[in-house]
């Protein structure tokens, strides 16, 4: 078949992957140190000023400001649609409107001002007047983008100060109400978040800890080797391993197909694995039984475990098969790993992370393993070793990790964080979910799920427990005394206490957080309205881009194309994996003969490619990520900021060359 | 201006009035097809959904599609932060689509509701669903869709399901006149509501505004058969009198939903609307079915007293509550005659008579609907539940007596019957009961061979299940012992068993005590 496309789609991984900045850096080297130099040397910041100054006041002269109030009005009309679960719902979803119109106004009248700007002043030879002056088409480039950047940064100061004041208003109302409503009878459920929002507000800038690790327990070590997972397919113990394609090569067989055996070239996972019956307690229930209080919970099911390879997103590749594991001394697990297993786990040559996971299937019995005694033979090479310690997980639910109540089970969050300041409490925010199976029919004091959180101070040995009855999938807030949390080295143990299952999360989306500091709310928003600065500082270079060479309409167009082209390939990015010219040529050419079958699904392969590395290439506008943060009263980090300025300069500055070199071989004065 | 301008712009004038123009005429015309929609005081309502449909213009089919897509994404997930609003918007942007407000009623009441913890949040997710159905009606008044669905939210949801306990409950204190810092608590949290309106005064009445007959009520159509007046609570009206002695311990859902469903129904009888996805038939039985349950409900609470006031412990199951108290003479001693005591026993008293009243309106109710000629199809069925509400009235009435009794032997009340009328009562109830067993729960063919068996009919007649009625009510505990021996030589007691479930323990109870009075 003959190649119907440029052969872009066939660039080694390390230049395409690495395309916007190869491209960047050409740009503004060929550009400024090529064919501008001379303008380069004459650039004066001073003139650059005073073209900005006339575009600047242009702008206000046409009114732009005038928007804002129209904003604001809108803003307060969404505001009163509102209907929110609580209070501090009610701040992010007005944080939210305020935010989002700010944003979307600043963006329309920087493309609209910046995308007409250069044509009207062309058509209408107002150009002529700063042309024929001795200013280089650099200076006047620059001179717009700092014009409309100015203009944008005024409407971000009235809608900035706009949002903080209608938010310390709505954070004064909802307290008030907050008070009102604490006077009367409030559940006592909700009791403890309406009174951390009565004492602290409602508006923060949290600076949160995250735990560094969380590990789910058949039940709480007592010490460092009595690590164990639970069975029933509750708890998976995994060990990492890092792994490279050529250390596995396809072994000499002597026939294939299905059923098809181990051989002598493959390799081999060695495992140490030993179980133990649960000594599960039954749950506290108000009314005594006759029964043991300790038995397993289904004698009949077979102490076992199911061995799972998977890949770094901790997907399951390809299944190891189900072992016995009798209770009593350590039993060695032998699993294959064919070529076949190998292709699937890695797929392409180069390190990679996978995952060996040991999930333990008995029921009644719980299981465990070390990194020490997990290995992989390899035929050809020394053994590979895992290269972290294992990781104890619970089974995956709606809310992550799931820790089952009413028995032993233990998740442990690890926190590490040196630079704790000194307080006599520290707060704390828990968010987790609830899956109940609990008596309908109970009270709601009884009814309420119950997590006990037992802090262990590793520095100092102190310990502090707390009982919670959280909301499902909302944030409840507490604090912990000093001695429990001081250093910032230590754990927090999680029971749940009633029936049911617990959804916990590690990471960045962490259910349990430790507030480190509260940065306050104004200083936060004029973070945020930073970022949309940066933003509105790429728009404008974009917009003033395209107009050098197109007509208004158009330039506006395509400037939104550039903006919005890679957000709308990561959109499709579920859809066009590998395999998705195989999919659409079975869906819309099933039956044709293989010549067309063939091309069909070639071909869509190397468009999806293409528009992969064209996008790559196009800005990333997802990381101006100004409300994320803000709306969950959690500091905007600086992270958030170094990756807006990177897009808006890594993608400004090669477009602001490209806008200065057409602009200068385009003729638009005599 | 030159003449093209000036051209231009009469013709966008003529063009803005012929627009005008055409929509009044439309507005008219749907006016007209829309029964009594959007009256007077109900503008005032639609407002909001006015002006949002006026800011949008042609974007509100998009937004509309988005919100649906967003709402279904966040109720998978589980995340409910903002969800209200979207849900909010929704019925703004589709205020004419009652299939919408009917799906989101019971998406908030049951799907959302579920969603969350603690039964406090629960029925705080519930009164949202409640509140969304209250402003659709605000704006549309006298929908039957509406009403059916807020309805069914207080009967199903609040009243009936596996939390009911403590939903009634909580409806019950909401509705009982609130100090000023909980009114004013409800006044000011502008998030999700925690608690139901107020429906009582200080006296334990329904709050005037809320039986007001309305002026804009819809015009009866010719042939109706009901009375409707569109005030909000107008079938709870009946037991707002003195007489009848209010509500003073609060309204019941189950109350609630029985008024709505009538009210439903007085709506489809008097302007002829049709519900959109059940029968008339349907619509017109459910206010039965309500009552009964709400006598059931009823009975519990007083029964649940009852057992207090003579200082026994209250078991969980509610079948459990009734031999507690079922054979002590009516002249036993309670433990203690303070106040709370004296409280108990005024409960009791209370929710004995309100059974006994709501079951007898509901055998009325039955009784009407299964002679409507349009849904004679169902007679039969009826026949049961009128057969039913009519022995739990009978009951009711006679626990009322025989407990007003022990109150009075204790000093907590006045006027004791005689234990021949205590007889009389429970003997009625327990004929009823027979009655009710003999003729809805025996199996047919175990009639037809034990029956005529059992007990002589006058020559000529057969004794079966529909001349039951003209036996005398003596002769059926014969054919009901002939009827159990039945079955249990065919080895199947646990049919009749299963059968009579639904009434077997007041069956029970009532012999027990014409058993203790004829001692």
């Amino acid at each position: 078949m003959p190649r119907i496309l440029p052969p872009i789609s066939d660039l080694p991984a390390l230049i395409s992957n690495n395309m916007a900045m190869i491209v960047a850096i050409v740009i503004v080297l060929v550009g400024l140190l090529g064919i501008g130099l001379k303008d380069v040397l004459r650039f004066s910041l001073t003139r650059s000023w005073a073209i900005s100054g006339v575009c600047f006041r242009q702008s206000i002269r046409r009114r732009v400001l005038w928007l804002t109030p129209l904003v604001i009005l809108g803003v307060l009309t969404v505001s009163q649609f509102q209907k929110p679960v609580d209070p501090q719902d009610a701040i992010r979803q007005i944080t939210s409107y305020c935010l989002f119109a700010t944003g979307l106004l600043v963006a329309m009248v920087t493309i609209i001002l910046a995308c007409t700007n250069l044509p009207q002043e062309i058509e209408n030879r107002v150009i002529y007047t700063v042309a024929t002056k001795p200013t280089t088409r650099l200076e006047i480039v620059v001179g717009k983008v700092i014009g409309f950047v100015r203009v944008s940064f005024w409407i971000l100061v009235i809608m900035g100060l706009f949002s903080w004041g209608y938010l310390r208003y709505s954070d004064w109302r909802l307290r008030a109400a907050i008070r009102t409503q604490l006077a009367d009878n409030v559940d006592p459920i909700s009791r403890p978040t309406l009174e951390y929002y009565r004492d602290r507000g409602t508006l923060h800038a949290r600076e949160l800890v995250l735990p560094t690790r969380l590990s789910l327990y058949s039940h709480e070590p007592v010490n460092p080797d009595d690590k164990w997972t639970a069975g029933s397919g509750e708890g998976e113990i995994l060990v990492q391993f890092e792994l490279d394609r050529a250390q596995l090569p396809p072994p000499a067989r002597s026939a294939i197909g299905p059923g098809l055996m181990a051989k002598q070239g493959d390799a081999q996972l060695v495992l140490l694995v030993k179980s133990q019956a649960v000594t599960e307690l039954k749950p506290a229930t108000t009314s005594p039984t006759t029964a043991p209080a300790t038995q397993p919970v289904n004698p009949r099911a077979k102490p076992s475990v199911m061995i799972d390879f998977r890949n770094a997103n901790f997907d399951s590749v390809v299944p190891g098969g189900l072992h016995d594991v009798p209770p009593g001394d350590w039993r060695e697990l032998r699993v294959p790993i064919t070529s076949e297993m190998i292709e699937k786990l890695l797929p392409t040559s180069g390190p990679r992370l996978i995952y060996v996971v040991v999930v333990g299937m008995g029921e009644g019995y719980e299981y465990t393993t070390n990194r020490n005694y997990v290995r992989i033979d390899l035929p050809s090479a020394p053994p590979a070793f895992p290269n972290a310690e294992v990781l104890f997980g619970g089974r995956i639910g709606q809310y992550g990790q799931q820790l089952k109540g009413g028995g032993q089970r233990v998740a442990k969050f690890e926190f590490h964080d040196e630079q704790l300041p000194a307080r006599n409490f520290y707060p704390f925010e828990l968010r987790v979910g609830l899956e109940s199976a609990r008596n309908e029919d109970a009270a709601d004091e009884d009814y309420a799920t119950k997590i006990t959180l037992d802090f262990f101070n590793r520095t100092n040995g102190k310990r502090e427990t707390k009982v919670l009855s959280p909301e499902n999938n909302r944030p409840i807030y507490f604090d912990v005394p000093s001695a429990a949390v001081v250093g910032g080295q230590f754990d927090v143990i999680v029971k749940m206490r009633t029936n049911g299952w617990v959804g916990m999360r590690p990471g960045k989306f962490a259910s349990m957080k430790l507030v480190r500091n509260d940065q306050g709310f104004a200083w936060n928003l004029i973070k945020s309205l930073a970022v949309l600065w940066l933003m509105s500082l790429l728009v404008t270079i974009i917009s003033i881009f395209c107009s050098t060479f197109l007509s208004w309409p158009i330039a506006v167009v395509l400037t939104l194309v550039i903006l919005f082209g890679r957000w709308g390939a990561m959109q499709l990015g579920d859809v066009t994996d590998a395999g998705f010219g195989r999919r659409v040529a079975e869906d819309m050419f099933k039956g044709s003969n293989a010549a067309t079958y063939r091309t069909v699904s070639e071909t869509v392969d190397i468009l999806v490619k293409t528009m992969g590395i064209v996008s790559s290439v196009l800005p990333d506008v997802s990381q101006f990520a100004a409300l994320e943060d803000i709306q969950q009263g959690v500091a905007v980090p600086p992270a958030t900021l170094l990756a807006s300025l990177q897009v808006a300069l890594g993608f400004g500055i090669p477009l602001l060359v490209l806008a200065y070199i057409f602009l200068k071989y385009k003729e638009v004065a005599p | 201006m030159n003449r093209g301008r000036k051209s231009l712009v009469i013709l966008l004038i003529i063009s803005i009035l012929a627009v005008g123009l055409t929509r009044a005429m439309v507005y008219a015309q749907r006016q007209s097809i829309e029964v009594e929609r959007r009256r007077s005081s109900t503008h005032l309502a639609g407002v909001d959904t006015f002006a949002l449909g006026l800011i949008l213009g042609g974007l509100r089919g998009p937004l509309v599609m988005f919100l649906w897509t967003s709402i279904e994404n966040q109720k998978t997930e589980k995340n409910l932060e903002n969800i209200d609003t979207k849900i909010e918007m929704v019925r703004m942007l589709q205020p004419q689509f009652m299939s919408v407000h009917i799906f989101q009623i019971w998406n908030k009441a049951y799907n959302l509701s579920v969603q969350v913890a603690s039964l406090a949040n629960k029925y705080s997710m519930i009164l949202s669903a409640l509140e969304y159905g209250r402003k659709v009606d605000a704006e549309q008044r006298d929908n039957l869709n509406i009403l059916a669905a807020l309805a069914e939210t207080y009967f199903q949801k609040l009243g009936s399901s596996a939390e009911k306990n403590y939903y009634i409950q909580r409806v019950r204190q909401d509705s009982l006149p609130q100090p000023a810092a909980r009114r004013d608590a409800r006044r000011d949290i502008a998030w999700q509501v925690t608690q139901h309106d107020t429906l009582l005064d200080e006296k334990g009445f329904l709050l005037p505004n809320l039986i007001q007959p309305r002026a804009d009520r819809p015009k009866p159509r010719p042939g109706s058969t009901m009375d409707y007046d569109g005030s909000d609570l107008q079938y709870l009206r009946q037991f707002n009198t003195p007489e009848a002695g209010g509500f003073p311990y609060g309204v019941s859902p189950l109350a609630l939903g029985y008024n709505y469903y009538k009210r439903a129904a007085a709506v489809m009888n008097t302007t002829g609307q049709k519900h959109l996805y059940v029968s008339d038939g349907v619509v017109d039985s459910r206010p039965g079915i309500v009552l009964r349950a709400w006598a059931e409900e009823e009975m519990e609470r007083a029964r649940r007293q009852e057992v207090s006031s003579f200082g026994k412990a209250l078991p969980e199951d509610r079948w459990a509550l009734e031999p507690l108290t079922a054979i002590m003479p009516p002249n036993a001693k309670m433990p203690a005659t303070d106040e709370k005591t004296r409280r108990a026993v005024a409960e009791a008293l209370f929710g004995y008579r309100r059974a006994s009243k709501v079951a007898k309106i509901a055998a009325a109710d039955f009784d009407q609907h299964a002679k409507n000629e349009a849904f004679a199809e169902n007679t039969n069925t009826y026949l049961y539940h009128i057969d039913t509400a009519e022995a739990l009235s009978a009951m009711a009435a006679a626990d009322f007596a025989y407990f007003n009794a022990m109150a009075a032997a204790n000093g907590l009340a006045s006027n004791p019957a005689s234990n021949d009328e205590l007889a009389a009562l429970y003997q009625k109830a327990v004929d009823l009961y027979y009655y009710a067993l003999l003729r809805h729960d025996v199996e047919d063919e175990i009639a037809a061979a034990v029956y005529p068996r059992a007990a002589q009919m006058p020559p000529g007649k057969a004794l079966n299940k529909a001349t039951l009625r003209e036996v005398d009510p003596k002769l059926y505990p014969a054919i009901y012992e002939a009827t159990v021996a039945e079955y249990q030589r065919t080895g199947r007691s646990g049919v009749l068993e299963e059968a009579t479930s639904e009434y077997s323990h007041y069956f029970e109870r009532a012999r027990q005590r014409l058993a203790t009075l004829k001692r």
